[in-house]
Protein backbone atom coordinates (compact mmCIF):
# COMPACT_ATOMS: atom_id res chain seq x y z
CA UNK A 1 0.00 0.00 0.00
CA UNK A 2 1.14 3.40 -0.91
CA UNK A 3 1.83 6.33 1.52
CA UNK A 4 -0.89 7.79 0.02
CA UNK A 5 -3.75 5.08 -0.10
CA UNK A 6 -2.05 4.65 3.90
CA UNK A 7 -3.11 8.20 4.52
CA UNK A 8 -7.08 8.51 2.88
CA UNK A 9 -7.53 5.00 4.91
CA UNK A 10 -6.33 6.63 8.21
CA UNK A 11 -8.60 10.07 7.17
CA UNK A 12 -11.07 7.08 6.43
CA UNK A 13 -11.34 5.71 9.97
CA UNK A 14 -10.88 8.90 12.03
CA UNK A 15 -14.01 10.10 9.68
CA UNK A 16 -15.81 6.74 11.29
CA UNK A 17 -14.69 7.32 14.48
CA UNK A 18 -16.16 10.97 14.66
CA UNK A 19 -19.18 9.53 12.71
CA UNK A 20 -19.55 7.08 15.77
CA UNK A 21 -19.17 8.93 18.11
CA UNK A 22 -21.49 12.01 16.57
CA UNK A 23 -24.18 9.07 16.20
CA UNK A 24 -23.47 8.05 20.13
CA UNK A 25 -24.08 11.53 21.32
CA UNK A 26 -27.13 12.13 19.38
CA UNK A 27 -28.78 9.02 20.77
CA UNK A 28 -27.74 9.95 24.42
CA UNK A 29 -29.43 13.39 23.82
CA UNK A 30 -32.40 11.80 22.27
CA UNK A 31 -32.77 9.39 25.19
CA UNK A 32 -32.60 12.54 27.81
CA UNK A 33 -35.39 14.09 25.95
CA UNK A 34 -37.71 10.87 26.10
CA UNK A 35 -36.37 10.73 30.14
CA UNK A 36 -37.49 14.09 30.42
CA UNK A 37 -40.50 13.12 29.04
CA UNK A 38 -41.21 10.37 31.12
CA UNK A 39 -40.32 12.37 33.99
CA UNK A 40 -43.31 14.87 33.37
CA UNK A 41 -45.77 12.03 32.48
CA UNK A 42 -44.97 10.52 35.88
CA UNK A 43 -45.34 13.90 37.45
CA UNK A 44 -48.54 14.20 36.37
CA UNK A 45 -49.62 10.43 36.64
CA UNK A 46 -48.88 10.65 40.64
CA UNK A 47 -50.80 14.18 40.63
CA UNK A 48 -53.94 11.92 38.97
CA UNK A 49 -53.36 8.79 41.11
CA UNK A 50 -53.03 11.13 44.13
CA UNK A 51 -55.96 13.06 43.11
CA UNK A 52 -58.02 9.45 42.70
CA UNK A 53 -56.88 7.45 46.41
CA UNK A 54 -57.26 10.54 48.09
CA UNK A 55 -61.04 11.48 46.35
CA UNK A 56 -60.48 15.09 46.85
CA UNK A 57 -59.34 14.08 50.90
CA UNK A 58 -55.64 14.55 50.77
CA UNK A 59 -55.94 17.30 53.82
CA UNK A 60 -57.72 15.16 55.81
CA UNK A 61 -55.21 12.43 54.88
CA UNK A 62 -52.22 14.49 55.57
CA UNK A 63 -53.70 15.91 58.67
CA UNK A 64 -50.47 14.55 60.46
CA UNK A 65 -48.36 16.72 58.34
CA UNK A 66 -50.29 20.04 59.59
CA UNK A 67 -47.53 20.02 62.26
CA UNK A 68 -45.17 22.21 60.09
CA UNK A 69 -42.11 20.07 62.18
CA UNK A 70 -43.50 16.81 61.15
CA UNK A 71 -43.93 17.42 57.38
CA UNK A 72 -40.25 19.21 57.37
CA UNK A 73 -39.09 15.63 59.07
CA UNK A 74 -40.76 13.76 56.62
CA UNK A 75 -38.81 15.72 53.84
CA UNK A 76 -35.67 15.15 55.57
CA UNK A 77 -36.13 11.37 55.86
CA UNK A 78 -37.40 10.56 52.51
CA UNK A 79 -34.51 12.65 51.17
CA UNK A 80 -31.90 10.93 52.95
CA UNK A 81 -33.68 7.55 52.26
CA UNK A 82 -34.09 8.18 48.52
CA UNK A 83 -30.72 10.60 48.45
CA UNK A 84 -32.28 12.49 45.60
CA UNK A 85 -33.71 16.19 46.52
CA UNK A 86 -35.08 16.58 42.89
CA UNK A 87 -37.11 13.46 43.06
CA UNK A 88 -38.37 14.25 46.36
CA UNK A 89 -39.86 17.58 45.45
CA UNK A 90 -40.71 16.28 41.99
CA UNK A 91 -43.22 13.94 44.36
CA UNK A 92 -44.32 16.41 46.39
CA UNK A 93 -44.92 19.08 43.11
CA UNK A 94 -47.31 15.90 42.20
CA UNK A 95 -48.63 15.18 45.29
CA UNK A 96 -49.69 19.34 45.35
CA UNK A 97 -51.20 19.34 41.87
CA UNK A 98 -52.88 16.28 43.20
CA UNK A 99 -54.56 18.29 46.22
CA UNK A 100 -52.21 18.29 49.08
CA UNK A 101 -52.38 21.82 50.66
CA UNK A 102 -49.18 24.47 49.83
CA UNK A 103 -48.69 25.31 53.33
CA UNK A 104 -48.10 21.18 54.67
CA UNK A 105 -45.70 20.63 51.37
CA UNK A 106 -43.70 23.94 52.22
CA UNK A 107 -41.94 22.36 54.69
CA UNK A 108 -41.59 19.31 53.31
CA UNK A 109 -40.00 20.89 50.50
CA UNK A 110 -37.33 22.51 52.98
CA UNK A 111 -36.63 19.42 54.93
CA UNK A 112 -35.41 17.40 51.40
CA UNK A 113 -33.06 20.46 51.37
CA UNK A 114 -31.85 18.94 55.04
CA UNK A 115 -32.06 15.59 53.41
CA UNK A 116 -30.07 15.99 50.35
CA UNK A 117 -26.72 16.93 52.31
CA UNK A 118 -26.16 13.56 53.74
CA UNK A 119 -24.68 12.55 50.12
CA UNK A 120 -21.81 14.49 50.47
CA UNK A 121 -21.66 13.93 54.09
CA UNK A 122 -21.16 10.05 53.43
CA UNK A 123 -19.05 10.92 50.72
CA UNK A 124 -16.36 12.49 53.16
CA UNK A 125 -16.76 9.30 55.20
CA UNK A 126 -14.57 7.46 52.35
CA UNK A 127 -11.49 9.46 53.71
CA UNK A 128 -11.43 8.52 57.02
CA UNK A 129 -8.03 7.03 57.04
CA UNK A 130 -5.72 10.22 56.56
CA UNK A 131 -6.82 12.24 59.81
CA UNK A 132 -6.12 15.65 57.74
CA UNK A 133 -8.06 14.96 54.88
CA UNK A 134 -10.83 14.14 56.79
CA UNK A 135 -11.02 17.11 58.63
CA UNK A 136 -10.96 18.89 55.55
CA UNK A 137 -12.98 16.80 53.26
CA UNK A 138 -15.96 16.63 56.76
CA UNK A 139 -16.07 19.91 57.12
CA UNK A 140 -16.52 20.81 53.21
CA UNK A 141 -19.48 18.49 53.06
CA UNK A 142 -21.06 19.19 56.81
CA UNK A 143 -21.09 23.52 55.26
CA UNK A 144 -23.51 22.41 53.47
CA UNK A 145 -25.32 21.13 56.73
CA UNK A 146 -25.04 23.91 58.48
CA UNK A 147 -25.95 26.51 55.53
CA UNK A 148 -28.94 24.35 54.92
CA UNK A 149 -30.05 23.89 58.70
CA UNK A 150 -29.58 27.64 59.53
CA UNK A 151 -31.29 28.22 55.99
CA UNK A 152 -34.46 25.93 57.78
CA UNK A 153 -34.37 27.98 61.52
CA UNK A 154 -34.76 31.24 60.45
CA UNK A 155 -37.55 30.84 57.38
CA UNK A 156 -39.30 27.66 58.91
CA UNK A 157 -40.28 30.16 61.74
CA UNK A 158 -41.03 33.28 59.21
CA UNK A 159 -43.56 31.15 57.29
CA UNK A 160 -45.25 29.60 59.90
CA UNK A 161 -45.61 33.23 61.41
CA UNK A 162 -46.27 35.05 58.12
CA UNK A 163 -46.18 32.36 55.06
CA UNK A 164 -43.79 34.84 53.07
CA UNK A 165 -42.40 32.44 50.64
CA UNK A 166 -46.38 30.79 50.12
CA UNK A 167 -47.46 34.40 49.47
CA UNK A 168 -44.48 35.35 47.13
CA UNK A 169 -44.78 32.10 45.12
CA UNK A 170 -48.67 32.55 44.47
CA UNK A 171 -48.07 36.23 43.32
CA UNK A 172 -45.32 34.42 40.62
CA UNK A 173 -47.39 31.99 39.73
CA UNK A 174 -50.62 34.08 39.29
CA UNK A 175 -47.83 36.24 37.39
CA UNK A 176 -47.02 33.78 35.26
CA UNK A 177 -50.49 32.20 34.48
CA UNK A 178 -52.28 35.17 34.50
CA UNK A 179 -56.44 35.36 35.19
CA UNK A 180 -56.96 32.73 33.14
CA UNK A 181 -59.86 30.16 33.97
CA UNK A 182 -57.14 27.31 35.48
CA UNK A 183 -60.46 24.87 35.53
CA UNK A 184 -60.16 24.18 31.64
CA UNK A 185 -56.57 22.91 30.53
CA UNK A 186 -55.52 26.70 28.61
CA UNK A 187 -52.64 26.01 25.94
CA UNK A 188 -51.10 23.96 28.22
CA UNK A 189 -48.91 22.17 25.67
CA UNK A 190 -46.62 20.29 28.06
CA UNK A 191 -49.70 18.77 29.56
CA UNK A 192 -51.32 18.34 26.00
CA UNK A 193 -48.10 16.86 25.13
CA UNK A 194 -48.45 14.27 28.14
CA UNK A 195 -52.20 13.51 28.15
CA UNK A 196 -51.37 10.59 25.62
CA UNK A 197 -49.22 8.68 28.42
CA UNK A 198 -51.11 9.86 31.57
CA UNK A 199 -54.79 9.06 30.24
CA UNK A 200 -53.29 4.97 29.04
CA UNK A 201 -51.82 4.76 32.34
CA UNK A 202 -55.63 6.16 33.96
CA UNK A 203 -56.98 3.84 31.99
CA UNK A 204 -55.52 0.58 33.09
CA UNK A 205 -55.75 1.86 36.57
CA UNK A 206 -59.57 2.49 36.18
CA UNK A 207 -60.13 -1.59 36.06
CA UNK A 208 -58.94 -1.78 39.46
CA UNK A 209 -60.94 -0.34 42.59
CA UNK A 210 -60.37 3.17 42.54
CA UNK A 211 -58.49 3.58 45.85
CA UNK A 212 -56.04 1.09 44.89
CA UNK A 213 -55.81 1.84 40.95
CA UNK A 214 -54.72 5.49 42.46
CA UNK A 215 -52.32 4.19 44.89
CA UNK A 216 -51.07 1.82 41.85
CA UNK A 217 -50.50 5.24 40.10
CA UNK A 218 -48.62 6.85 42.76
CA UNK A 219 -46.34 4.06 42.58
CA UNK A 220 -46.02 3.55 38.90
CA UNK A 221 -44.96 7.35 39.21
CA UNK A 222 -42.19 7.08 41.82
CA UNK A 223 -40.78 4.54 40.45
CA UNK A 224 -40.72 5.96 36.91
CA UNK A 225 -39.51 9.41 38.61
CA UNK A 226 -36.70 7.54 40.67
CA UNK A 227 -35.87 5.78 37.23
CA UNK A 228 -35.71 9.10 35.10
CA UNK A 229 -33.78 11.24 37.25
CA UNK A 230 -31.31 8.51 38.03
CA UNK A 231 -30.69 8.06 34.54
CA UNK A 232 -30.67 11.69 33.42
CA UNK A 233 -28.30 12.46 36.21
CA UNK A 234 -26.32 9.48 34.23
CA UNK A 235 -26.59 11.13 30.73
CA UNK A 236 -25.39 14.53 31.49
CA UNK A 237 -23.01 13.48 34.01
CA UNK A 238 -21.10 12.39 30.94
CA UNK A 239 -22.69 15.09 28.11
CA UNK A 240 -21.97 17.47 30.38
CA UNK A 241 -18.81 16.74 32.05
CA UNK A 242 -17.00 19.26 29.59
CA UNK A 243 -19.32 22.14 30.31
CA UNK A 244 -18.95 22.01 34.09
CA UNK A 245 -15.19 21.64 34.21
CA UNK A 246 -15.08 24.53 31.88
CA UNK A 247 -17.19 27.09 34.16
CA UNK A 248 -15.65 25.48 37.58
CA UNK A 249 -12.35 26.20 35.71
CA UNK A 250 -13.61 30.24 35.34
CA UNK A 251 -14.59 30.62 38.53
CA UNK A 252 -11.08 30.12 40.24
CA UNK A 253 -10.31 32.80 41.77
CA UNK A 254 -13.01 34.65 40.68
CA UNK A 255 -14.69 35.43 44.50
CA UNK A 256 -18.35 34.19 46.03
CA UNK A 257 -20.47 35.86 43.58
CA UNK A 258 -19.05 33.58 40.77
CA UNK A 259 -18.84 30.71 43.27
CA UNK A 260 -22.28 30.83 43.37
CA UNK A 261 -23.12 30.86 39.90
CA UNK A 262 -21.21 28.43 38.99
CA UNK A 263 -22.37 26.31 42.06
CA UNK A 264 -25.86 26.60 40.95
CA UNK A 265 -24.39 26.04 36.98
CA UNK A 266 -22.82 22.68 37.31
CA UNK A 267 -25.88 21.84 39.04
CA UNK A 268 -28.38 22.83 36.94
CA UNK A 269 -26.12 20.58 33.97
CA UNK A 270 -25.66 17.27 36.24
CA UNK A 271 -29.22 17.80 37.34
CA UNK A 272 -28.20 16.56 40.93
CA UNK A 273 -27.13 18.93 43.77
CA UNK A 274 -25.84 16.35 45.79
CA UNK A 275 -23.24 15.73 42.77
CA UNK A 276 -22.18 18.73 42.34
CA UNK A 277 -21.44 19.26 45.96
CA UNK A 278 -19.64 15.70 46.51
CA UNK A 279 -17.41 16.23 43.77
CA UNK A 280 -16.19 18.87 45.80
CA UNK A 281 -15.75 16.75 48.73
CA UNK A 282 -12.65 15.02 47.21
CA UNK A 283 -11.06 18.13 45.79
CA UNK A 284 -11.36 19.95 49.61
CA UNK A 285 -9.74 16.54 50.93
CA UNK A 286 -6.70 16.69 49.18
CA UNK A 287 -6.39 20.65 49.96
CA UNK A 288 -6.45 21.69 46.58
CA UNK A 289 -9.73 24.05 47.55
CA UNK A 290 -10.08 25.45 50.89
CA UNK A 291 -13.51 25.89 52.69
CA UNK A 292 -14.40 29.20 51.75
CA UNK A 293 -13.96 28.58 48.29
CA UNK A 294 -16.24 25.59 48.13
CA UNK A 295 -19.02 27.75 50.84
CA UNK A 296 -20.30 29.59 47.76
CA UNK A 297 -20.51 26.75 45.16
CA UNK A 298 -22.46 24.63 47.77
CA UNK A 299 -25.03 27.72 48.15
CA UNK A 300 -25.22 27.62 44.53
CA UNK A 301 -26.34 24.11 43.88
CA UNK A 302 -28.92 24.36 46.51
CA UNK A 303 -30.58 26.67 43.67
CA UNK A 304 -29.43 24.88 40.72
CA UNK A 305 -31.62 21.95 41.67
CA UNK A 306 -34.93 23.46 42.01
CA UNK A 307 -34.68 23.59 38.51
CA UNK A 308 -35.97 20.27 38.39
CA UNK A 309 -39.44 21.23 40.67
CA UNK A 310 -40.14 24.03 38.22
CA UNK A 311 -39.91 21.68 35.16
CA UNK A 312 -42.04 18.84 37.05
CA UNK A 313 -44.65 21.40 37.71
CA UNK A 314 -44.93 22.31 33.80
CA UNK A 315 -46.08 18.67 33.18
CA UNK A 316 -49.97 19.72 35.55
CA UNK A 317 -52.55 20.91 33.76
CA UNK A 318 -55.89 22.03 34.79
CA UNK A 319 -57.26 23.66 38.59
CA UNK A 320 -54.30 22.65 40.59
CA UNK A 321 -51.50 23.62 37.52
CA UNK A 322 -50.74 27.05 39.68
CA UNK A 323 -50.35 25.21 42.69
CA UNK A 324 -47.84 22.84 41.76
CA UNK A 325 -46.04 26.00 40.09
CA UNK A 326 -46.55 27.81 43.44
CA UNK A 327 -44.76 25.20 45.62
CA UNK A 328 -41.95 24.34 43.23
CA UNK A 329 -41.24 28.33 43.65
CA UNK A 330 -41.50 28.00 47.23
CA UNK A 331 -38.87 25.44 46.75
CA UNK A 332 -36.48 28.95 44.40
CA UNK A 333 -37.38 31.19 46.81
CA UNK A 334 -36.60 29.53 49.81
CA UNK A 335 -32.88 28.96 48.54
CA UNK A 336 -32.87 31.99 47.03
CA UNK A 337 -33.77 33.79 50.42
CA UNK A 338 -31.83 32.07 52.25
CA UNK A 339 -28.83 33.48 50.26
CA UNK A 340 -29.13 36.52 50.37
CA UNK A 341 -30.20 36.37 54.16
CA UNK A 342 -27.53 34.40 55.54
CA UNK A 343 -25.30 35.93 52.70
CA UNK A 344 -25.71 39.45 53.38
CA UNK A 345 -25.16 39.30 57.60
CA UNK A 346 -21.25 38.89 58.03
CA UNK A 347 -21.85 36.88 61.33
CA UNK A 348 -24.53 34.81 59.59
CA UNK A 349 -22.52 34.40 56.52
CA UNK A 350 -19.43 32.82 58.74
CA UNK A 351 -21.77 30.43 60.97
CA UNK A 352 -22.04 27.68 58.59
CA UNK A 353 -17.96 28.22 58.02
CA UNK A 354 -17.15 28.33 61.79
CA UNK A 355 -19.17 25.49 62.48
CA UNK A 356 -18.15 22.70 59.75
CA UNK A 357 -14.47 24.19 60.68
CA UNK A 358 -14.88 23.27 64.13
CA UNK A 359 -17.08 19.92 63.60
CA UNK A 360 -14.11 18.72 61.25
CA UNK A 361 -11.60 18.96 63.71
CA UNK A 362 -14.09 17.50 66.59
CA UNK A 363 -14.69 14.58 63.63
CA UNK A 364 -11.02 13.90 62.77
CA UNK A 365 -9.89 13.23 66.28
CA UNK A 366 -12.83 11.37 67.13
CA UNK A 367 -14.97 9.37 64.40
CA UNK A 368 -17.28 8.43 67.05
CA UNK A 369 -18.56 12.47 67.16
CA UNK A 370 -18.74 12.10 63.13
CA UNK A 371 -21.39 9.12 63.25
CA UNK A 372 -22.97 10.80 66.03
CA UNK A 373 -23.73 13.69 63.84
CA UNK A 374 -24.90 11.44 60.80
CA UNK A 375 -27.28 9.41 62.37
CA UNK A 376 -28.16 11.91 64.33
CA UNK A 377 -29.18 14.86 61.92
CA UNK A 378 -30.50 12.56 59.69
CA UNK A 379 -31.66 10.20 61.26
CA UNK A 380 -32.13 10.40 65.44
CA UNK A 381 -33.16 14.14 65.26
CA UNK A 382 -36.34 13.87 62.54
CA UNK A 383 -37.13 10.41 64.25
CA UNK A 384 -37.39 11.72 67.89
CA UNK A 385 -39.05 15.05 66.72
CA UNK A 386 -41.72 12.77 64.80
CA UNK A 387 -42.32 10.38 68.10
CA UNK A 388 -42.78 13.44 70.41
CA UNK A 389 -45.19 14.91 67.82
CA UNK A 390 -47.06 11.71 67.78
CA UNK A 391 -46.95 11.35 71.64
CA UNK A 392 -48.22 14.83 72.22
CA UNK A 393 -50.67 14.71 69.88
CA UNK B 1 4.83 61.39 41.66
CA UNK B 2 6.65 58.72 40.08
CA UNK B 3 7.45 55.56 41.67
CA UNK B 4 11.03 56.25 40.53
CA UNK B 5 11.27 59.86 41.93
CA UNK B 6 9.62 58.39 45.30
CA UNK B 7 12.29 55.79 45.72
CA UNK B 8 14.81 58.59 45.48
CA UNK B 9 13.29 60.64 48.07
CA UNK B 10 12.94 58.21 50.40
CA UNK B 11 15.11 57.22 53.15
CA UNK B 12 17.53 54.14 53.00
CA UNK B 13 15.43 52.54 56.26
CA UNK B 14 12.03 52.83 54.32
CA UNK B 15 13.31 51.55 51.13
CA UNK B 16 15.03 48.47 52.92
CA UNK B 17 11.30 47.98 54.69
CA UNK B 18 9.46 48.47 51.47
CA UNK B 19 11.84 45.76 49.77
CA UNK B 20 10.88 43.35 52.59
CA UNK B 21 7.27 43.67 52.15
CA UNK B 22 7.18 43.60 48.63
CA UNK B 23 9.06 40.38 48.69
CA UNK B 24 6.14 38.75 51.23
CA UNK B 25 3.85 40.22 48.34
CA UNK B 26 5.47 38.50 45.61
CA UNK B 27 5.78 35.44 47.37
CA UNK B 28 2.12 35.51 47.90
CA UNK B 29 1.50 36.64 44.52
CA UNK B 30 3.30 33.32 43.55
CA UNK B 31 1.57 30.58 46.06
CA UNK B 32 -1.67 32.18 44.97
CA UNK B 33 -0.86 31.74 41.14
CA UNK B 34 0.70 28.01 42.33
CA UNK B 35 -2.59 27.72 44.12
CA UNK B 36 -4.81 28.20 41.26
CA UNK B 37 -2.65 26.09 39.07
CA UNK B 38 -3.20 22.99 40.74
CA UNK B 39 -6.70 23.67 41.84
CA UNK B 40 -7.29 23.89 37.38
CA UNK B 41 -4.93 20.61 37.67
CA UNK B 42 -7.20 18.78 39.45
CA UNK B 43 -10.35 19.74 37.50
CA UNK B 44 -8.60 18.46 34.49
CA UNK B 45 -9.64 14.91 36.37
CA UNK B 46 -13.56 15.67 36.57
CA UNK B 47 -14.34 13.48 34.28
CA UNK B 48 -13.78 10.53 36.56
CA UNK B 49 -14.41 12.85 40.04
CA UNK B 50 -18.11 13.45 38.70
CA UNK B 51 -18.68 9.68 37.81
CA UNK B 52 -17.69 9.13 41.31
CA UNK B 53 -18.98 11.84 43.48
CA UNK B 54 -21.30 9.59 45.03
CA UNK B 55 -21.37 7.39 48.88
CA UNK B 56 -19.49 4.15 48.46
CA UNK B 57 -21.00 1.18 50.59
CA UNK B 58 -17.85 -0.37 51.31
CA UNK B 59 -16.19 2.65 52.69
CA UNK B 60 -19.21 4.01 54.91
CA UNK B 61 -18.67 0.26 56.48
CA UNK B 62 -15.29 0.70 56.57
CA UNK B 63 -15.77 3.84 58.43
CA UNK B 64 -18.26 2.46 60.73
CA UNK B 65 -15.79 -0.33 61.26
CA UNK B 66 -13.26 2.50 62.92
CA UNK B 67 -16.08 4.36 64.72
CA UNK B 68 -16.30 0.53 66.69
CA UNK B 69 -12.58 -0.25 66.87
CA UNK B 70 -12.56 3.51 68.27
CA UNK B 71 -15.66 2.99 70.75
CA UNK B 72 -14.08 -0.67 71.77
CA UNK B 73 -10.70 0.90 72.46
CA UNK B 74 -12.13 3.81 74.93
CA UNK B 75 -14.28 0.95 76.53
CA UNK B 76 -11.18 -1.57 77.46
CA UNK B 77 -9.11 1.71 78.93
Amino acid sequence: MTEATKGMADQATDHDDENIQQGGRSRRWLTLVLLIYCLICAVSVIGDGFSTATGDHAEQLFTFATNPFVGLMVGIIATSLIQSSSTVTSIIVAMVAGGLPVSIAVPMVMGANIGTTMTNTLVSLGHVRNKDEFRRAFAAATVHDFFNFLAVVILLPLEILFSPLERLAELAAVVFYGDADLSIDNANLIGLATDPVTDSVERLASTLPTVLGGIVMIALGIAAIFLAIRYIGKLLKGLMVGRARRIMNNAIGRGPITGVTSGALVTLLVQSSSTTTSLMVPLAGSGTFTLKQIYPFTIGSNIGTTFTALLAATAISGANAILALEIALVHLFFNLFAMLIIGSLPFLRQLPVKGAQRLGQLAAERKTLAAAWVLGAFIALPATLIAITAVTG
Amino acid sequence: MSIEHRIETMSTAELRAMLNESADLIEEIRAELASREAQARELESMDILIHEARPKLQEIRGFFALVLDELRERRSR
